[in-house]
């Protein structure tokens, strides 16, 4: 079973496995729930009468929104009318956070400094994924969401407080939550996160993770004037509204970004690189 | 204004228009430091990347030998070969035409997995510091990995050791004779994964991998999980822009081209879609 390899200059001998292949069956094909399409008799390479999810494709091209046809993609089914406003309302109230987010100045850094066109929106969509202001914790929040739903709010917020209570809220950070997709805003309560939670609790529908969440925000802001539930925070309960697939959360989030990173990435494009701050060297410290 | 609030935004103020604290910088008509290194007039010619790639992710700077072992296993990473997961990412660029950065980054991305690659780091090195945490408090390495392989129903899945994709790891081999070569001892941690190693061989038939091997070493080094994270961000560009290369080489879209009739599909049925009211 073993071969020994001698180790050399080495007093003693490590045993060490052949290296070869695992025996693991592998798939013969690319197997897809998501996209049909038919090969064209003269050349295979050419597919036509695409279907998705079933549906044809060029009937959803003429008749279907981009918001019903992305729930499509993401869940399968198309979303029904209250569904489709919520995720409609949501993709408009995420599409931009405004120039003052990391993920925003990485783009027009990009932008600014002649990135190439395909490179800026993927640049912004990075940083996007991080734990501060981005979607890096989404998935924790999710988690929490639906381990607390059913729940009573009260439960949550005593089962919370001793956390809560231990942590100094000074220096508490989005990077390590302590309830994930909620906390504060440069040490406040953001009014863009409130605007936008009111926006989305109004379109009609059971959405019951947002009012729980909504809920809990109250709550909690209650019991500690400073935390409030984060965009993060309300982007979680949509999902899980919506039934979007907690894996596919954050790239929906960096998606929704999309047009705000552009437009940004995009302002000072062609302009002179002094268009931006540069820091002199008397702002400039090096230890 | 509630004290917290204060407390942030006064920090917050000290950093507006500037950057303070920085571990080095561009000082225009002086030179460009890192560390207190000067990389003009003190690094190039005497020493090698190796020595700024240590310094820029750690912050200290590396004795000549564990630029040598740093370099050894970044040869050991970067393999040529695009059926590996980062490599397969940067060989589709290179079919698409994408550019050489584009392919690559996205390559790296790509091993910035909780799988295999650099992402997983992280864990590893917590999952070893648990390993070796218990190890001083009595367990011995059988009883480690017992213990670990019965939480995953008998299947070993400890992390850093086996491997996707094949069994044993020729790797790291070669690495451990190239370390006594550099006359690296082995440390507490390296030597904890030797007798799971030791365990694993005889009872499962695995062994390290070459993620263990290296998360050992640099831990055994004094340096922490950031630190290796830092260190390795990049370890697996140059397999990857090979297979780029290679693709851009042949005609595009030549890897792996698929028929129409190469995708199974298996989804709902065709159906028509629902009348708007």
């Amino acid at each position: 079973m073993y071969e020994y390899y001698s180790m050399k200059d080495s007093d003693t001998e490590r045993k060490a496995i052949k290296v070869e292949f695992r025996e693991q069956a592998y798939a013969d094909k690319v197997t897809t729930r998501i996209w049909q399409e038919s090969s064209s008799e003269s050349n295979p390479y050419i597919g036509h009468d695409v279907r998705v999810h079933g549906y044809n494709y060029k009937d959803l091209m003429a008749t279907a929104s981009f918001s019903d046809t992305l729930y499509l993609m993401l869940t399968g089914e198309l979303p029904d009318k209250s569904r489709s406003q919520l995720l409609e309302r949501t993709l408009c109230a995420f599409a931009n956070v405004g120039p003052r987010n990391n993920a925003v100045r990485a783009a027009t850094a990009a932008g600014v400094s002649r990135a190439f066109d395909t490179h800026v929106l993927p640049i912004g969509m990075l940083v996007m994924g991080g734990k501060h202001q981005g979607c890096g914790n989404l998935a924790l929040a999710i988690e929490f969401l639906t381990a607390n739903v059913d729940k009573s709010v009260a439960d949550t917020l005593k089962a919370t407080s001793k956390a809560l209570a231990d942590i100094d809220l000074e220096t508490a950070s989005e990077s390590n939550p302590i309830l994930p997709g909620f906390g504060n805003y440069y040490g406040s309560h953001d009014p863009l996160a409130a605007d936008i939670a009111a926006c989305l609790l109004d379109v009609e529908g059971e959405w019951k993770h947002l009012q729980w969440a909504d809920d809990f925000s109250t709550a909690l802001n209650a019991a500690n004037s400073e935390w409030h539930w984060l965009r993060e925070g309300i982007f979680a309960a949509v999902c899980c509204d919506l039934n979007i697939p907690s894996v596919m959360a954050a790239a929906l989030y960096q998606l929704c970004h999309a047009p705000g990173l552009i437009a940004h990435g995009f302002e000072h494009a062609g302009s002179p690189t002094t268009v931006l701050p540069f820091v002199s060297d008397d702002n400039y410290e090096i230890k | 204004m509630k004290l917290s609030e204060q407390v942030l935004q006064a920090s917050l103020d000290k950093h507006r228009d500037k950057l303070i604290e920085r571990n080095g910088g561009w000082v225009v008509g002086e030179g460009v430091f890192s560390h207190g290194q000067n990389l003009l007039q003190g690094l190039l010619g005497n020493k090698s990347y190796f020595h700024l790639l240590i310094l820029n992710a750690t912050g200290q700077f590396p004795e000549d030998r564990l630029c040598h072992w740093l370099e050894a296993s970044f040869i050991c990473l970067s393999w040529p070969d695009p059926r590996i997961w980062c490599n397969t990412i940067g060989a589709y660029g290179g079919s698409a035409r994408a550019t050489v950065l584009a392919s690559t980054v996205a390559g790296i991305l790509g091993s910035d997995s909780s799988m295999y690659g650099t992402g997983f780091y992280p864990a590893l090195v917590k999952y070893l510091q648990d390993m070796l945490k218990l190890h001083k408090q009595g367990m011995s390495a059988e009883e480690i990995v017992d213990q670990e392989v019965a939480k995953t129903k008998g299947r070993v899945k400890m992390l850093g050791f086996a491997r996707p994709i094949a069994k044993g790891d020729e790797r790291v081999v070669e690495m451990l004779a190239y370390a006594k070569k550099l006359e690296f001892a082995n440390g507490e941690y390296m030597t904890l994964a030797l007798e799971i190693e030791k365990c694993l061989l005889e009872k499962y038939d695995e062994s390290l991998n070459i993620g263990g091997y290296i998360a050992c070493f640099l831990l055994d080094q004094n340096f922490n999980a950031q630190q290796i994270y830092n260190l390795l961000a990049i370890y697996v560009n140059s397999g990857i822009t090979a297979c780029y290369q290679a693709e851009l080489d042949k005609e595009e879209g030549h890897f792996l081209p698929m028929r129409c009739d190469d995708i199974e599909y298996t989804g709902p049925a065709a159906r028509e879609l629902p009348v708007k009211s």
